[in-house]
């Protein structure tokens, strides 16, 4: 598929972007919290590809190299827009509380959940949060990860247990807060 | 597979009794990946012992499971390929079936044109695939043809000469007789390369005898006069550098000079019109006082008329035509 959008073939590189962009998309909206930096970074992430094709060493694996390139446009545009994100992140905790009329029945739940785990992920420190995304959302091995951000597996290991158990209490956290909120509105 | 239960327990989990310690380092084998049946097993003992166990797997396990759940994902195909479109063109598939189906039969045609001419060189070594240029002698037919005809002939044969394959330098020497075209892929040779031009005369054993020998081959195939094969010559040289002029010292010329002399007396042009003995020392006066064939020839050729609506460059092997006529002298 490679070698023939490579070669110019525009169906083969339709598929290739839907191949890989959820996992992409997935991984940039965890690590930034934001669906639209998300969506930017996809789209710039699979235009250098495309027009770098030519570049690619298919000794190696392709997913390895559009994340590589997508990580390095997420980092770039963090450095650039640090203000701008710092204030959206806090902004976006005000901005989006959970309505207290809401009901708690399972797909609510799952929901909340899913808001709640993009916001407590951002409080998360970078190399942890993207350790749990790559492990636990991509399915990424431990090997891949620790070639993927440059340290020993141990490491990441240490950074994924951590990474963990921190979210799982920043969770448990929210939950109560908004169950406080939900016995104060009843 | 062994327990992946570590022994060491970082600083944050060493107020935690020996029980809850395990508990949690069997919890992140689990969710690691890591976990052994030895490790189930263990688990399993620690959930009977103490149902918080069980709590803080489910626990744990709700983290997990949120990372399961789909994310819905623009489509952002159009997009990007829109924008790649711009840098690159995609190509229909029938499109880019030919061109590579043209690549391949570029690329088998080479091979095979190699192969072919690999074949011939091993099994004909003799067969020639460039045809070589033949003695202006027999591409001019001087007695027959007038003077305007015959320099036609002789044009052409210098053009054909200068497609001569360059190999045969140093053979020159004992090429007998020496030919035009052979004068010819000589001068050609050294223009393309002055530091050829010296290895021309250290390779032409005489190099008097050879210009003697040019001279007689102008004259032969010549039909008219002596200036003319003087203008033949003047216009050869004069498509060649500077090094090669220079290489041809006054001696040389002095024999040319002779040479010039004796034409009419020793070809066929003694039968010729205008071949008087006034007409040869107008020739051979200039070329004996002259230090090199160089400044001879630049002597004799007249700067030319200046044309403002003919600013091409002229081809050097066609003979100026003031040089042609055949009732004409020399300037």
């Amino acid at each position: 598929m490679m070698r023939k959008a490579a070669a110019g073939d525009r169906e083969a590189a339709a598929k290739c972007i839907r191949t890989f962009q959820p996992s992409v998309y997935t991984y940039i909206l965890r690590m930034s919290g934001r669906p639209d930096v998300a969506e930017d970074i996809v789209q710039e992430a699979f235009v250098r590809v495309l027009t770098n094709l030519h570049r690619f060493d298919d000794r190696y694996r392709f997913s390895t190299w559009l994340f590589t390139i997508a990580r390095r446009l997420y980092v770039n545009a963090c450095q650039k827009m640090k203000p701008r994100y710092d204030t959206s992140i806090v902004d976006g905790w005000g901005a989006k509380p959970m309505p207290p009329e809401a009901s708690i029945d399972d797909g609510d739940a799952m929901s909340h959940a899913r808001s709640s785990l993009n916001r407590v992920l951002q409080e998360l420190p970078a190399t942890q949060r993207e350790v749990i995304v790559l492990f636990h959302q991509l399915d990424w091995p431990i090997a891949l990860i620790a070639e993927h951000l440059g340290m020993p597996e141990g490491t990441v290991k240490s950074h994924l247990h951590r990474g963990r158990k921190k979210l799982r209490d920043l969770l448990e956290a929210s939950e109560k807060d908004i169950a406080q909120v939900e016995d104060v509105w009843a | 597979m062994t327990s992946a239960i570590p022994g060491h327990h970082n600083d944050g989990e060493r107020d935690e009794p020996t029980s809850q310690r395990d508990l949690h380092a069997l919890i992140d084998s689990i969710f690691d990946g890591d976990a052994s049946a030895d490790d189930a097993s263990k688990l399993h003992r620690l959930a009977d012992d103490d149902p918080r166990a069980i709590d803080e797997f489910a626990r744990m396990r709700r983290v997990v499971d949120a990372f399961r759940e789909p994310v819905e994902t623009p489509d952002a195909t159009d997009a990007v390929l829109r924008r790649v479109h711009g840098q690159r063109q995609w190509l229909p598939q029938r499109l880019r079936k030919t061109v590579t189906l043209s690549r391949v039969c570029v690329a088998a045609s080479l091979v095979l044109a190699a192969g072919v001419i690999a074949f011939i060189d091993r099994h004909a070594p003799q067969a020639k695939l460039v045809q070589q240029a033949e003695p202006i002698a027999r591409l001019a037919e001087p007695l027959s043809e007038t003077t305007s005809r015959s320099t036609e002939q002789l044009a052409s044969a210098i053009r054909e000469a200068t497609r001569i394959e360059a190999t045969r330098v140093e053979s020159l020497a004992d090429a007998q007789p020496v030919t035009a075209v052979d004068v010819v892929r000589e001068l050609r040779l050294s223009a393309a390369e002055p530091a050829a031009a010296m290895r021309l005369r250290a390779s032409l054993k005489t190099p008097t005898a050879d210009m003697r020998g040019y001279a007689g081959n102008f004259a032969r195939s010549d039909s008219s006069s002596p200036q003319l094969a003087a203008a033949q010559l003047v216009n050869w040289a004069s498509s060649t550098g500077d090094a090669l002029l220079a290489a041809f010292d006054s001696d040389s010329l002095r024999s040319l000079s002779d040479d010039v002399r004796n034409w009419p007396r020793t070809t066929s042009l003694s039968a010729k019109p205008g071949a008087d003995a006034g007409e040869l020392d107008a020739v051979a006066g200039p070329m004996q006082s002259a230090p090199t064939l160089g400044s001879w020839i630049r002597g004799l050729v007249p700067p030319p008329p200046v044309d403002e609506q003919a600013n091409e460059p002229t081809d050097p092997t066609i003979v100026p035509s003031h040089l042609l006529e055949s009732s004409g002298t020399l300037p």
